[in-house]
């Protein structure tokens, strides 16, 4: 690659780009934590939403949604201890536009979901806890999976189309 | 225009920035691993983006060993993300 911009052509900055995203996802994929931690730490996530669903004048939904909040703590902490062993320390406070706004989106995502799993019951549809849940624990596994460490990565895709 | 940041522009240290990216800090090992360079060319490329303030090196004994840990400073990631904008316009796409 010519260290001169001025010669830099299209090509070669599609390929630098491309290496760039490739770099990126080599160390996502080749550090990415155990599928068990991400399903507990989804399936925990979804107990929280489902319980507060469910919750009236502290019944016993109550107390699930408590587990489902030591649950959640507890395997994001062996989350962040198994990257930090492996030596990577995901994002926590995003930095990046990026990242900013994928934390952005998440925390609506997973509001929205949080809330309405109550209020849509309240309203009368009995299900809507169990839909929320099942929601919550999916685009969860999903944000985890992809985003690993919580900074938001293009997919690889080639440039030349422009 | 954006322009190409000379400092970041050359291959090990846009990769080194590339994968600082991806997180908040990363172990010097894990750089090294995806360079596939030596110690000594990995801390003579560490040395030039650090002297630049586009990184910060901090040294820590964790579980009974020394770890060197690496982060994109604030100046660093946006410099970086600058430097994306500008082969973007190169290759047309922004």
């Amino acid at each position: 690659m010519s260290q001169d911009e001025s010669t830099l052509s299209s090509q070669q900055a599609n390929q630098v780009l491309n290496d760039i995203e490739s770099t990126k996802h080599a160390i996502i994929d080749g550090s990415r934590p155990p599928i068990l931690l991400m399903l507990s730490s989804s399936i925990s996530f979804a107990a929280i939403v489902f319980g507060y669903g469910m919750t009236e004048h502290e019944n016993s939904w109550a107390l699930a949604m408590w587990l489902g909040g030591i649950g959640f703590a507890l395997s994001i902490s062996l989350y962040l201890y198994t990257y930090r062993l492996l030596g990577i320390k995901p994002v926590i406070i995003p930095k990046s536009s990026g990242s900013i706004k994928l934390n952005i989106i998440s925390a609506l995502i997973f509001s929205i979901l949080v809330f309405s799993s109550r209020e849509i019951r309240l309203m009368g549809f009995a299900y809507a806890p169990h839909i929320a849940a099942s929601l919550s624990a999916i685009i969860f596994f999903i944000v985890q999976y992809k985003y690993p460490t919580g900074e938001y990565i293009d997919e690889v895709k080639s440039h030349d189309d422009a | 225009m954006t322009t190409l940041d000379p400092i970041i522009h050359a291959p090990n240290r846009l990769t080194i920035c590339s994968v600082l990216a991806t997180s908040s800090e990363l172990e010097f090992r894990i750089i090294k691993e995806q360079l596939n360079v030596s110690d000594s060319v990995l801390s003579k490329q560490l040395k030039i983006l650090e002297e630049a303030d586009y990184i910060k090196l901090k040294k820590k004994r964790e579980f009974n060993r020394p770890r060197t840990w690496v982060s994109l400073t604030s100046k660093g990631r946006k410099a970086f993300e600058q430097h994306i904008n500008a082969l973007k316009e190169i290759v047309g796409s922004l």
